[in-house]
């Protein structure tokens, strides 16, 4: 343990793919823990998910920074000693199988806490360990449009759409984050291990919980006209999110844009007169924002106390001053790119530095020698094992 | 501290308002500790955001759940006297005023720091407490528009939306938690001092949530479109949505679809090949979608192994029997609602039981009484302080 990395001393045994096991696998390592990342012969999935630089993809990359790899046939037959002498030293354990592949794998929660009965046993699935859905794959997309997120997120068109950030994805990542911390806690003071059952449909409903409560009164959810006129416009060369709030808003806003005849209007006072005439309204602003650019209207807006806000594309974000002065992301080299990558800091967690192991995303296989050899295996039987095909290292 | 709930004991003097850093006190609520919401007189302003029930609304009900809530004028000659003496046993401070404010309250992290050297203390804010922007009020929709998720969100239509589920200050509440519990873990091994100064921006978890694409974005032309026949179509009824990574995936939709053609046609192999050609996908797969309805489109990818989701809407979400056999929710009643508020459960915490601490969610200083009376306050104190307007509690 040490004062900047808490988790100093703990041990993760991560045989998850995809992003929602391994990257909160990558916080905790982040953190101190000591991550051992067990990926098949080919390597984690996500390895093939999105663009390709050699080993490794956006997803893979990010996923697992600072963990150390071994790749090894899980259906050889030295498998079951080495994964065995791993889980029974380990604090964590992470699987992301569909439920009950892992049994048939014979590393179920079961007999592992039999024979490591301190461990702290993370299942991660589509819809979790039971129910008529247990046995469905299900990525972030199936749980966005099983949840209701998706039809909550429709285009002016009145299209649902995907949201491309992996909410569902991060959100279990998060969340198990927070149920596997206070149980780590709970350990050192004795309590024994525990098996916890992920899923990405519950973090789906805990992330949406203020639109599910509503729902959970108003059944389908209407278009939201709570205050009005209020969204996102097109300006002369981009876009501009603008709030009214009240009258007083809607006063600025008739003065700014010179609508007085909006302003003396008596039906349009308070946001239940401006909603019944929602359309007209959303028009007459965007008809009137065309005039100028973003930068424009943000200013005025900005003078006249109306919240708005410019929509950046993510090359503007990255290159604002704010995210600059805030250190908010690391450059880590990849090799196969002319540029390094940015890598969000993460908040809590010393600065992802690509001079240490943290700021490090293995290649499939890469610390193979070094895993096995801490296990107390010599060189030739490792040698042995890669001469066989039992593990590998990723080479180009 | 107890197996279930391993922050048993653990105190926590929480002064923020709104969700993200009320709702990651809420979760260390849910763990066990002991949670002081302290509120100004007319309650956190989460009380007014969304729909009024009581003095709740769905953002200050599930942020508020499980903690005691003391309601102080925090400009009050009392109030430092009590706030100190609340802070001097505290393991963590949370607060989420504009940087700067919480020093002029005279509660600033220098300060509360020098009196508990192990005070965990996490300030939490729009764009952090340093660079041009600190000062800059931001509420989710405005980081929603400043880290590029928005423009990401673009509608078929194009139009950039906010995404209606709060992810951003979602996410800044769990990479709080992120933050904290590891810090927690830290102390325990520090005879004294283990106080650490966290700065969670809603900034950098919206940059740590859009990770991936932002790391995409930094280096190639990001898409916004799935490969097709990745996506959502509209069908005769409803929506479907389907998820195709490997080729032999493809390979199986074109011989559902009587689109067997496809498969000799090597420039549709990979998500790149599809994404190269995704005009011509579109025009052949997107009528034959319109024939059936949804639920018969379920059947058919289901049947053949293809992931593959119906839209539904959060509310019959919330009737699907997936969700009653994982029992994701707890209901929870409220004076002034129809029906109970359907609250989901996260993993690794005992569930949600109505009339338990942990599953009522008070009104503005519910708890004052309670809090007063337990830092030594006698009845004539309080009352005295009540009378003057110092402290309150809501009554209907």
């Amino acid at each position: 343990m040490s004062f900047e990395r808490p988790y100093e001393g703990i041990k993760v045994l991560d045989m998850s793919q995809g992003i929602a096991g391994p990257y909160c696998a990558m916080l905790l390592a982040q953190h101190g823990a000591e991550v051992v990342k067990v990926e098949p012969l080919q390597g984690d999935w996500a390895r093939g998910l999105g663009l390709s630089n050699g080993n490794h993809t956006e997803y893979s990359f990010i996923a697992n920074f600072g963990k150390r790899s071994l790749a090894i046939d899980l259906k050889s037959d030295e498998a079951p000693g080495i994964i065995d002498a791993l889980a029974a030293e380990a604090d964590v354990f992470f699987e992301g199988f569909r439920p009950g592949v892992i049994d048939r794998l014979g590393y179920g929660h079961e007999r592992l806490m039999a024979l490591n009965p301190g461990l702290i046993y993370v299942s991660i699935s589509g819809f979790g360990q039971t129910g008529p859905l247990r046995g469905k794959p299900a990525m972030d997309p199936v749980l966005q449009a099983f949840s209701g997120y998706m039809l909550d997120n429709k285009g002016e068109d009145g299209i649902p759409h995907r949201t491309h950030t992996v909410i569902n994805d991060m959100a279990t990542a998060l969340y198990t984050f927070q149920a596997v911390t206070p149980a780590l806690y709970g350990k050192r003071d004795g309590s024994k291990g525990r098996f916890l059952d992920i899923s990405l449909m519950r973090s789906a409903a805990n992330l949406s919980v203020i639109r599910v409560m509503t729902a959970s009164q108003e059944g389908e959810l209407q278009r939201n006209l709570r205050t009005t006129p209020s969204g996102i416009f097109k300006t002369a060369d981009g876009w501009l999110q603008l709030v009214t709030l009240q009258d007083k808003d809607f006063g600025i806003l008739c003065d700014l844009l010179g609508r007085d005849d909006w302003k003396t209007d008596e039906s349009l006072r308070g946001n239940e007169g401006r909603r019944a005439q929602a359309d007209m309204l959303l028009d007459g602003v965007a008809e009137a924002l065309l005039s100028k650019s973003a930068a424009q209207w943000r200013e005025i807006f900005t003078e006249a106390g109306l919240q708005n806000e410019v929509l950046q594309s993510f090359n503007e974000f990255l290159a604002h001053p704010q995210v600059i002065e805030t250190e908010l992301f690391s450059y880590i080299p990849l090799d196969g790119l002319e540029q390094p990558l940015p890598m969000p800091n993460p908040p809590g967690i010393p600065k992802i530095d690509p001079d240490t192991h943290y700021g490090v995303s293995p290649v499939t296989g890469q610390h193979n020698d070094e895993v096995l050899a801490q296990l107390g295996h010599d060189t030739d039987f490792i040698a042995d094992l890669r001469q066989r095909g039992v593990i590998t290292t990723w080479t180009g | 501290m107890s197996f279930d709930r391993p922050y048993e004991g653990v105190k926590v003097v929480d002064l923020s308002q709104g969700i993200a850093g009320p709702y990651c006190a809420m979760l260390l609520a849910q763990h066990g500790a002991d949670v002081v919401k302290v509120e100004p007189l007319q309650g956190d302003w989460a009380r007014i955001l969304g729909t009024p029930i009581s003095d709740h609304t769905e953002f200050s009900f599930i942020g508020s759940l499980g903690k005691r809530s003391l309601a102080i004028d925090l400009k009050s000659a009392e109030a430092p006297a009590i706030i100190d003496a609340l802070v001097a046993d505290a393991d963590i401070f949370l607060e989420g005023f504009r940087p700067g404010v919480i020093d002029r309250l005279g509660f600033g992290h220098e300060r509360l720091m020098a009196m508990n050297p192990g005070l965990i203390y996490a300030s939490i804010s729009g764009f952090g407490q340093t660079g041009p922007l600190r000062d800059k009020p931001a509420m989710d929709p405005v980081l929603q528009a400043f880290t590029g998720f928005m423009l990401d969100n673009a509608g078929n239509d194009g139009i950039p939306h906010r995404s209606n589920t709060i992810l951003v200050d979602m996410n800044t509440a769990l990479f709080a938690f992120q933050a904290i519990a590891p810090a927690l873990h830290a102390k325990r091994d520090m005879r004294e001092g283990g106080g650490r100064f966290i700065d969670v921006s809603l900034m950098r978890a919206a940059a740590n949530l859009s990770g991936i694409r932002i790391t995409t974005a930094a280096h190639r032309e990001i898409s916004s479109a799935g490969a097709p026949p990745s996506g959502i179509h509209r069908t005769a009824e409803g929506w479907i949505q389907l998820a195709i990574v490997k080729d032999v995936d493809f390979h199986a939709v074109c011989d559902l679809l009587g689109q067997a053609d496809l498969k000799s046609d090597d420039r549709l192999l990979g998500l790149h090949g599809r994404n190269e050609h995704a005009e011509m996908l579109w025009q052949r797969f997107r009528p034959i979608f319109l024939t059936k309805p949804a639920v018969y489109w379920r059947e058919m990818f289901t049947e053949a192994g293809l992931q593959n989701e119906m839209l539904q809407e959060f509310h019959q979400f919330l009737e699907h029997p997936q969700v009653a056999a994982t029992e994701l929710f707890s209901y929870l009643e409220l004076a002034g609602l129809e029906k109970p508020w359907a609250i989901p459960n996260p993993p690794g915490i005992p569930k949600i039981e109505a009339d338990t601490p942990t599953g009522t969610s008070p009104v503005t200083g519910q708890h004052t009484d309670e809090v007063l009376g337990q830092l030594g306050y006698d009845g004539a104190a309080i009352a005295d302080m009540r009378d003057r307007g110092v402290v309150t509690t809501w009554t209907r």
